[in-house]
Order: C-alpha cells, then structure tokens, then sequence
C-alpha cells in the first residue's frame, strides 16, 4: 500500500525543521556569548556604526551538522555522504573561525579552504560525470576530483565575498537552497533534497536575525561553511550546471572584484572602498578608478539606494538565475 | 527601478548564453577534436591542445562579463556624476 504522505516529503519536512530551529537557538545564544567576549564587529553601512556580534554563522554550521547527524540515523545507507558533507562543512567553518579570529592572508586562505572539499573527494562521494546541456554526459574521470577540489574553494569565497550587506547572504543562498530543492523534485529525486532543506531550514532560521537591520554577523565561519554546503551538494547532487547557472551572480561578483583589485586580496587590504554612505542614509557607487568593481557597485551605479534595496535586487537577481537554471535543467539529456 | 533591474538581468542573461556556448564549445568541438596523424606524440598535444583552448573559453567567458559590467558601471557613473 502507498503511504498517505510521501516518506521523502516527511523527511523533507523534518530536516528543514531540524535546521531551522537548531541554528535559531543557536544564533541566539552565540550572539549573546560572542557579545559578552567582545567579538563584535562594525556595521558600516550604518551612520550610527553599531556593533553587532560577528562569527554567528557558526550557528548554521551547528544546524548542518545536527541535521547531517540527524539523516545518518533516520538514512543510515547514506552515512558515508553524510559525514563527507559533515567534515566539509565543519572544515570550512574551523577556518572561518580562524579567519575571524584572526585574518588570514589573502592567499593561504582560499589554499586552506581547499581541505573542506577533500572529505568528498577522500570518501568517494562523488560521480565522475558532468551532464552537459544539449549533449550528453561526459566522464571526467581523471579530471573531476581536481575540479571538486577547485569548486568548493571558489565557491566558499565567492559567497563569503557576496556578503557586504545585511541579509545578503542568507538571503541569497536561501535562494539557491530552496532551487536546488525545486530542481531535485522536478528531476524526480526528491530523496536527495534532504541536505538542500536542512541548509535552507538554517538559512532561514538565521536570516531572521541578519535580514536588515542585522542584528548578528555571520563572519567568515558562516559564509564559508555555507559556500562549503552548496558546493557539497552541488557535486553529492550531481547538479554542477544548473548551480553554476544558479550562482551567477555570486560567481560574477567574485570575478569582477579579483579582476578589479588584481588578484587575491584581503579585505582589509583593499583602501579604496567600492560604495560610499551618503547623510541621507543611502549608498552610492564610488566614482574612483581604483575602488574595486563589485556586483552592489554595479547595482548602485545608477544612482544611491539603501541597504535593503541593494540586498533585494541582489535576491531578485539570484532568483533570476535560479530560474535560468531550472531552465537549463530541461536542456540536459535525460 | 525598472530600468536598473533590466540591465542587471540582461547582464545575467548574457551570462547565462556565454555560459551554455562556452560549454558547447569545450564539449563538442575542442574535446572532440583529432589529427588525422596519430603518431605517439599526437595524443599529448591533442590532450594538451585541448586544455588550452578549454582554458581559453573559460578566460573568453571571464573577459566578456568583466567588459560588459564594466561599460555598464562606467556610463552610468558618468551619466550619475553629470546630472548632479
């Protein structure tokens, strides 16, 4: 007999719950402990600067690997998977946590983040085969687990690299974890969406306290461990392209800012800031040739906006790309 | 807003074409091709043909994006900085 509710549906449900309120107690109460030992950060895209507590992205790391533990026992078949995407996750979140702590330089960090992406290659938990659109599937056997051990970095930097605003991480990956949901459902495998919707059960739960005005940081714990988590399941998904396509926009602003600065830079490295806060409250593109070129620089260029307009464009193009994605989907070869 | 938006998507929607040409093209036509002479030192070059024109797609997707956001940023700075 047919059960009433699909199983995958429950799980689906059960995970997401899991997610959602392991990381909001989570970031709760790392937001008052990070608070009490003075690792706060400046909001300065506010003219009041409030500081706010930073490194609460650990909260999400926290909710995937509860959630991962969470589907090990309830998919026990699926154990080697899980603990891949476990220590991808927790890796990338150890050097957020460094990097928090203490910033790394801008070369050994994305060399670091390079050791989060090597449990999935170490564990094989992965199909050597790249589904093309319009042609077929080809087998990289040789070349694959390089382009795993070279995605998952990029991947993690470029989400730690779209986060200047309030809620703009979150926001955004929320997006893409709710597309890779959409996409796994179409394709049939909506067993394989378990992970998807823990991480989009987390995101969600956090950005109820980063959407603007934040009152958590995530830090670099946060967007790397969440760049980690979408390029885990990208591969464990076998869903490169249209999560390729999907992230555009994050990919895009990754490259124009490395092309711009000329290379790997930290942060802090870079003098001439992309965006400028006006009396008024909003922001405006700089109009200086060495301010980095960035994806809000590019938005803002047509004249000031406040923070959470910036941030909703920024949702509103990845939803974009996530529809151009699910487009693609229907090129790929069945 | 309106017009903002379109721009920024059409800069996402050519993203998107280079992204399935530039997959074509690595997939079809530069993985796909031989030499007619197949002597023993023919497959390295093709292998390492190969990765270099694949690189070359992948440099061509990258200088597309990077010229077209920044004509878009560079007229609308200018036409921002001459209304004010």
């Amino acid at each position: 007999m047919k059960p009433l509710v699909p199983v995958d549906l429950i799980s689906l449900i059960l995970l997401l719950g899991s997610g959602f309120s392991v990381t909001f107690l989570a970031t709760g109460l790392l937001a008052r402990l990070n608070e009490k030992l003075g690792i706060v950060g400046v909001d300065v895209h506010k003219k009041e600067r409030p500081k706010l507590p930073e490194m609460c992205g650990l909260a999400i790391t926290i909710g995937l690997i509860f959630s991962a533990a969470l589907a090990a026992v309830l998919f026990p078949a699926e154990q080697r998977k899980l603990l891949a995407f476990a220590m991808c996750v927790g890796v990338a979140a150890l050097i957020g946590v460094v990097d928090d702590l203490r910033p790394l330089s801008s070369k050994v960090k994305p060399l670091l983040t390079v050791l989060a992406a090597a449990p999935i290659v170490l564990l094989g938990t992965y199909a050597p085969y790249l589904a093309i659109p319009f042609l077929g599937t080809a087998r990289l056997t040789i070349v694959y687990p390089l382009l795993i051990l070279a995605t998952i970095p990029v991947l993690a930097n470029a989400i730690n690299m779209m986060n200047p605003f309030n809620g703009a991480m979150s926001g955004t990956c929320g997006i893409l974890s709710l597309s890779m949901i959409v996409y796994l459902l179409v394709l049939g495998r909506g067993d394989e969406a378990i992970l998807p919707a823990a991480l989009l059960g987390s995101l969600l739960a956090f950005h109820m306290y980063n959407k603007y005005p934040a009152r958590v940081f995530s830090g670099d714990t946060g967007d790397l461990s969440v760049g980690a988590a979408i390029g885990a399941l990208t591969i464990m998904t076998r869903l490169e392209i249209p999560m390729m396509i999907a992230m555009i926009p994050h990919i895009t602003n990754a490259f124009y800012l490395l092309s711009s600065v000329g290379g790997l830079r930290e942060r802090r490295q870079i003098i001439n800031r992309p965006t400028r806060l006006l009396e008024s409250g909003k922001l405006e593109a700089a109009d200086d040739g060495k301010a980095p070129v960035t994806l809000s620089r590019i938005i803002l260029a047509e004249g000031p906006l406040h923070e959470n307009e910036i941030v909703n464009i920024m949702i509103v193009l990845t939803v974009a790309s996530s529809l151009l994605g699910f487009l693609t989907l229907f090129l790929m070869p069945r | 807003m309106l017009k903002r938006m379109a721009s920024l998507l059409g800069l996402i929607v050519v993203a998107w074409l280079t992204i399935l040409f530039g997959l074509f093209a690595i997939f079809r036509l530069i993985f796909e091709f031989t030499m007619p002479s197949q002597s023993g030192f023919t497959p390295i070059m093709i292998g390492i043909l190969r990765i270099l024109f694949g690189a070359g797609v992948g440099i061509a997707w990258l200088v597309i994006w990077q010229k077209l956001a920044s004509i878009y940023l560079w007229r609308n700075l200018k036409t921002s900085a001459k209304a004010r």
